[in-house]
């Protein structure tokens, strides 16, 4: 594994650590607000470390507490894309003919939906339902993966099934076929193995882009709810700090930082899975 | 042949020089229909495009002769009588006369049309009046230049309110075209007229040659832009291409507070929670004054309340001579106790609360700082249930919240504006509070001019005492105003008007 | 052959559009909340009367019927949210800004992305490579509006070079330009990067060094062309992604473009103006996808684009 590729594993595994320990870190609360402390600049060595915003809140605990939201986010969007896409994929690889083609136009019939504007009727129509949908135990946050999820799989079904067409091809499916082996076990036991190695990639590809969505929604104000912070609300929050008349950068360059950091470990960590050499 | 192509596309999408005034203003309008707009950046525009009975001085908002050239209020504002400027004439140069307000306020109370402002006209005989015959309302007449208008109770501020598009005359086109089609404005009477609508662009107006005061019009062309983010309204003002900014992102306050481009002033509005009287424990007085009495509305004022005011009444403080009921104070302890009398000691018992408030910044920074200090000093337990406007609109309407942010702002400076929005029967009350009590103490100030704000004030008081809403902070204008504009003047409504505006004759030039 | 096969095209994208159509008809009036939900106007009447001028109170079946024969003309009807505007003015309004642009910002990013991308390769694993994939990474990281907002505070107001907002110039569309392009490039320039590399490595290609072609012809003939093969068939959505805009971009430039009528429309159930924006987006995307097929055609003959 090259140099790059463990850097980035490093950074993410120290990433994941500080989202996964947040609560338990001595830093305070993200949400208490401290109006005595308003927009304090960071002190870098004790209490506010990274400054605090405009209601006294602590930066990096906020910080903090939003990888767990972005990156929970980013992960569990990525898995209901790769669990819809990837069967879908392989599915339409390995059979072929009509169904393959069928499917593949259901696809582009989906790829060719303006599908942020979908995404966002859907987030609209759900609210109206908000009721219903807490009854049956969902939330927006389940509501935005779900929709995320929706948003990313035609990529990955689309490389799942260019992966599945040429393992059709390979010697030991081809044997297995001659042997009379049935589509559901050729799917498990010699199409979907294979495929981990684009799928990791495929990861690190989708993760960035469900994170950067939900940046996106934040800024129209339609991500997650509050007291809940991610990143992208901190930053869409900071983005008033951007001007030539206000000096609070560090309200930005918390949230920018810890994104860029974030994708940037996940790119480093996919070449280095694209190019094993 | 391609950037051939690339290059007429950008050409095509440069238009022309920019207007002599250009104004940063705000959200994009959705209706130019003067008796339908209901947001201030669309009654920015209208004030541009219509003009009154009335206009209001821009220092004192006292109320001046405008189409009118003067009037008389008779039985303590029971009748009125209005004479026009003759040779009133509208942009096109056809003749504006009192039979045209007489149209245009029968489309304002036609059911159809179902203006916002349609009880701002209690006319009499308007209960027996046929909306859809030929004669208006036996209150209204239109004689000659004159214009007598007279109302089942007295309405003390009516010439005050002429001045508010909404009493503006419609043009002739505009009240011939179909219910439900809003005006166009294509003809207007005020000091510009409209020269194009572009969406999401902005609103273009240009000097209306035919304004009875068109002497006094210099600016020849304002730009009214659209500008969906504070943070670049903020940024063309201050890069010298936006002369005018009606409000500025709370981050920069503190900056901006220094540079003589900005002077908040008090805003005659009051943003307030309201409480959902329906549900349940909130049913009881004790708990909702419970709720009012642990906000410490200093502290949020000096934050989140991006300098504005701490509310201690719901009617803003700058309605004089009226001295509103200033009864809203911090006090935990108190708090605490009426809701331990309530059944609720330290919040154990009571639900959790969902606050509905809409997204934006300023409102979820509110937000989270109330649901901070009721968790604090009450042990009350809240759910933050941010939505987008338009649903959160919805929902306070359908009842369906807890508690609700809200605003208030005055259409006239006078405080029924605000203690109306309470009555048991005004639609925009939607807390469930009907309280035969209040509206008993409202009509016992209609009938007495001497009494009639001290009466006011008593029903104010009653108001906060059993706290259906919560008032948070009085408003204050930030107004960012470019040193070229020479005699800008602020005031508590932020009433400008345009026509009056002149530019600095040795301005800075850029 | 070729020309039925264009025409098969065409007659599927006229059904995609009539699918788009009637999806998007569907999830629109599905939404609970109206679009005349407004402050002030509460009252019943107000309602009836607005459902009724925009033919809301009939049947859904009648609604549907109504909009697809105005489909066929063209004719969106009147936007529900700006009221007294139809939804062609609205389009016709801000489609050019958002086609000029795209287009801007789409030749931008090729200008700067194909060479990027190059230069990448040929240095693999030295100090340019390593710039441009961290640079091409930043891009991609950042959220669009603090890229954005970032550069009217660099290029607006700490060197004052650029209008930080507006329209009225062309120098008022260089900021978003860049902007809208700069993560474009950003991908074009890793995929002609592993595409090149690719390529480079190929027994044609070592062959044709061999040979002792000169570097510049061998990187134009051989590398390029074949390199490029990715980036187009990226480029056909994307484009049609940059010419119906962003809303970031028009937001935090105040410009009246496309992009934010998409969001605005969804958030306010303005049905009439979503629909017209989704039926304008389902066309770009298939013209430009078609593009993009016919040039991979002429770059790549085994590829067999119209079949």
């Amino acid at each position: 594994m090259s140099r790059g590729a463990r850097f980035g594993l490093a950074v993410l595994a120290l990433l994941a650590a500080a989202a996964l320990l947040a609560p338990l870190l001595p830093l305070p609360d993200p949400t208490e607000v401290r109006f005595e402390r308003s927009l304090e600049p960071p002190s870098w060595v004790h209490d506010p470390v990274l400054g605090t915003d405009l209601k006294g809140r602590d930066i990096l605990s906020r910080t903090l507490h939003g990888a767990r939201v972005s990156l929970l986010a980013g992960l569990l969007g990525t898995a209901i894309a790769l669990a819809v896409g990837i069967p879908y994929g392989a599915l339409a690889g390995l059979r072929g003919g009509r169904l393959d083609r069928v499917m593949m136009r259901t696809a582009d019939f989906f790829e060719s939906l303006p599908l942020v504007v979908m995404v966002l009727f859907l987030l609209s129509v759900a609210q109206a339902y908000r009721d219903e949908l807490a009854a049956a135990g969902l939330s927006r946050t389940h509501l935005f993966f779900t929709a995320v999820g929706l948003l990313f799989w035609l990529p990955t079904a689309r490389v799942t099934r260019a992966e599945t067409l040429r393992l059709r091809q390979a010697p030991f499916v081809q044997a297995a076929r001659a042997q009379g082996a049935g589509t559901p076990w050729i799917l498990r036991r010699h199409v979907l193995p294979h495929l981990w190695p684009s799928v990791l990639a495929l990861l690190t590809l989708t993760v960035p882009r469900v994170i950067l969505m939900e940046a996106f929604l934040s800024f129209l104000g339609l991500g997650v709810e509050p007291p809940a912070v991610s990143w992208g609300l901190l930053a869409s929050e900071g983005i008033a700090a951007l001007n030539p008349l206000v000096a609070c950068w560090w309200l930005i360059a918390a949230p920018s930082f810890a994104l860029a950091l974030t994708l940037l470990a996940l790119q480093l960590v996919g070449e280095g899975l694209r190019q094993p050499t | 042949m391609r950037p051939a192509l690339l290059v007429g596309l950008v050409l095509a999408s440069c238009r022309g020089a920019a207007a002599e005034l250009v104004v940063a203003n705000g959200p994009d309008p959705e209706v130019l229909d003067p008796q339908l707009a209901s947001s201030t950046a669309e009654g920015r525009i209208l004030s541009a495009l219509t003009c009154g009975l009335t206009r209001l001085d821009p220092a004192t908002l006292l109320p001046q002769p405008a189409l009118a050239q003067s009037w008389r209020a008779h039985d303590g504002g029971r009748s009125w009588e209005f004479t026009l400027r003759p040779d009133l004439r509208w942009s096109d140069g056809s003749p504006l006369t009192a039979v045209d307000f007489v149209d245009s306020w029968r489309r304002l109370l036609h059911p159809a049309t179902a203006a916002p402002c349609r009880d701002w006209l209690p006319l009499e005989g308007l209960a027996e009046w046929d909306p859809d015959g030929a004669a208006p309302p036996a209150g209204l007449q239109a004689e000659g230049g004159r214009l007598s208008v007279r109302f089942q109770r007295p309405v003390p501020c009516f010439d005050q309110m002429c001045a508010y598009h909404a009493l503006a005359p419609l043009p002739p086109c505009d009240r011939a075209a179909p219910a439900g089609e809003p005006a166009s404005l294509r003809v207007s009477s005020g000091p510009y007229r409209l020269l194009e609508r572009r969406v999401r662009d902005r609103v273009r107006v240009a000097r209306n040659p035919c304004y009875w005061d068109a002497a006094s019009v210099t600016i020849a062309r304002i730009d009214f832009l659209t500008t969906d983010s504070l943070l670049t309204a903020l940024n063309l003002f201050l890069a010298g291409d936006a002369d005018y900014a009606p409000d500025v992102p709370s981050l920069a306050i503190p900056a901006l507070a220094s540079r003589a481009e900005y002077a908040p002033a008090p805003y005659f509005g009051t943003e307030f929670y309201r409480v959902n009287c329906r549900r349940g424990p909130l049913q009881d007085a004790r708990v909702r004054r419970a709720l009012s009495l642990a906000v410490d509305r200093d502290a949020l004022a000096a934050t989140v309340g991006g300098g504005q005011a701490p509310a201690r009444s719901f009617v803003p403080p700058y309605a004089a001579p009226y001295q509103p009921a200033a009864e809203c104070r911090f006090d935990p302890q108190a708090a605490a106790d009426l809701l331990a009398a309530a059944g609720f000691p330290g919040g154990s018992g009571l639900p959790r609360l969902r606050v509905v408030f809409p997204s934006g910044e300023t409102s979820r920074d509110v937000a989270e700082a109330l649901a901070d200090q009721w968790r604090r000093h009450l042990g009350v337990a809240t759910t933050l249930d941010m939505q987008e406007s338009a649903s959160a609109r919805a929902a306070v309407r359908a009842g369906d919240y807890d508690l609700a942010r809200a605003s208030w702002i005055g259409d006239y400076l006078d405080p029924a504006t605000f203690l109306d929005v309470l009555r048991a029967d005004n639609p925009q009350n939607q807390t469930a509070w009907a309280d035969p009590e209040y509206g008993a103490r409202l009509a016992a100030a209609e009938g007495d001019a001497a009494a009639r704000l001290e009466r006011l004030r008593a029903a104010e008081s009653y108001l906060l005492e059993q706290a259906p809403i919560i008032p948070l902070f009085h408003y204050a204008t930030h107004e960012l105003v470019a040193p070229r504009i020479a005699n800008f003047a602020r005031n508590s409504r932020q009433y400008v008007d345009w026509g009056r505006l002149r530019l600095a004759a040795t301005g800075p030039e850029d | 052959m070729r020309a039925a096969a264009l025409l098969s095209r065409v007659g599927a994208l006229l059904l995609t559009v009539l699918a788009v159509h009637a999806a998007a008809f569907l999830l629109a009036r599905a939404a609970r909340g109206g679009p005349f939900d407004q402050e002030r106007e509460t009252r019943p009447e107000l309602r009836r009367a607005l459902e009724q001028h925009y033919h809301l109170d009939e049947p859904l079946a009648a609604q549907y019927a109504r909009s697809l024969w105005n489909l066929a003309h063209g004719d969106f009807g009147p936007s529900l949210r700006y009221r007294g505007v139809s939804v062609g003015e609205i389009l016709a309004q801000s489609l050019p800004l958002s086609l000029a642009l795209g287009a801007a910002a789409l030749l931008f990013a090729l200008l700067c992305g194909v060479p990027a991308g190059l230069w990448a390769a040929t240095q693999r694993r030295r100090a340019p490579d390593t710039l441009v994939l961290l640079l091409t990474t930043l891009l991609l990281a950042v959220p669009s509006f603090v890229l954005a907002a970032a550069a009217v505070l660099a290029f607006s107001f700490t060197l004052g070079w650029l209008p930080p907002a507006g329209t009225g110039s062309p120098a008022h569309l260089i900021l978003p330009c860049l902007c809208l392009g700069l993560p474009v490039a950003a991908q074009i320039a890793r995929l002609t990067r592993s595409g090149a590399l690719e390529i480079l490595h190929s027994d044609a290609v070592r062959a044709a060094r061999a040979k002792g072609l000169p570097r510049a012809r061998l990187l134009r003939r051989h590398v390029l062309r074949p390199a490029l093969v990715p980036v187009v068939a990226f480029l056909g959505p994307a484009a049609a992604g940059l010419l119906t805009g962003s809303l970031v971009i028009e937001q935090v430039f105040a410009l009246p473009g496309l992009g934010a009528h998409f969001v605005q429309a969804a958030l306010n159930r303005d049905y009439t103006l979503a629909l017209g924006a989704t039926v304008t987006y389902t066309l770009l995307l298939g013209l430009c996808t078609l593009a993009a097929d016919l040039l991979l055609a002429r770059l790549d003959p085994r590829t067999e684009a119209l079949s």
